[in-house]
């Protein structure tokens, strides 16, 4: 056990630090609506307020300033998309 | 800095206190970084959701099918072509993601990365004085030109060459982007490797 007293003793601020991050994980996670994905979010509202059988595709423009993204899920098919084979 | 701190405990025993005392703070260094890479890296805020509408434009494009991490380095890579800056980028360049990431591969989700002509991204780009191009015409044709220098990929080369080679090797393409009504989430971003590791994760899985 002398060993794992030692590792404690060098490690203890790190666990506090790491503690304190997944302590807001859980706390955030407890309420239903928490996502930290965006794409599969966006997805899922587009498929609940597009109709049936469209594909979504996602926009995104970025402020790098402000490090802030703005992403777009269009509720009206681009035939664009259709363009396009896998490459 | 941290090889100096090192230095300053090479003549100390292996389980000195001295050398305890390193590593407790290099560790804890270590974790204050990740932790506030994490955080600026929008990994803990949640996504809120709003009705908007998607401007449309004529879109000049690069067209590949990569990871959707490395699409900021093609839309980098279209930035300099165009001589667009870091801070001129909002509302003016964009991603365009096609696929769904949970069902498609990495080597195979399709992405185009591209500059949106319209009237409003034209008057953003002016009063920022960025007068290199004075209308999104010069822009386009000048993005176009590009094209004759630029061989296509084999499909051999489109697997295997690294991004920053494929990128200058992909023809630039247009298309008319109507308007449409969207769903819009806003989403810290940070420009940096923690951000584009977390653009996979929020994209898929």
């Amino acid at each position: 056990m002398n060993w794992l007293l030692k590792i404690w003793r060098t490690v203890w601020l790190d666990f506090i630090v790491l503690y304190w991050l997944v302590g807001i994980l859980i706390f955030r996670c407890q309420s239903s609506s928490y996502t930290i994905q965006v794409f599969p979010a966006l997805r899922e509202h587009a498929k609940k307020n597009m109709e049936p059988g469209v594909v979504p595709v996602v926009l995104t423009t970025c402020n790098i300033e402000k490090n802030l993204c703005t992403h777009y899920v269009v509720s009206k098919i681009f035939n664009f998309v259709q363009l396009f084979h896998a490459p | 800095m941290l090889l100096n701190y090192h230095e300053l405990t090479m003549a100390e025993s292996r389980d000195s206190p001295a050398r305890r005392s390193q590593f407790r703070i290099i560790c804890f260094v270590m974790t204050v970084c990740i932790a506030y890479s994490v955080i600026t890296s929008g990994a803990l805020r949640p996504v809120l959701i709003q009705e908007g509408v998607f401007p449309g434009g004529e879109f000049v494009h690069k067209y590949t099918g990569r990871d959707y991490a490395a699409s900021m380095s093609l839309l980098d890579s279209i930035a300099k072509d165009i001589h667009v800056r870091d801070k001129d980028y909002d509302h003016v360049l964009y991603n365009l993601y096609m696929d769904d990431p949970l069902a498609v591969n990495g080597r195979s989700q399709r992405f185009a990365s591209g500059i949106l002509l319209n009237q409003g991204m034209e008057t953003a780009i002016t009063n920022s004085k960025q007068h290199e191009f004075e209308t999104n015409e010069q822009r386009k044709t000048a993005l176009l030109e590009l094209n004759e220098s630029i061989e296509d990929p084999t499909p051999h080369e489109m697997e295997q060459m690294p991004a920053y080679e494929l990128w200058k090797r992909l023809k630039y393409q247009t298309y008319e982007l109507p308007p449409a009504k969207a769903a819009v989430a806003k989403y810290t971003f940070s420009n940096g490797f923690v951000s584009a590791l977390l653009h996979s994760y929020k994209v898929g899985l």
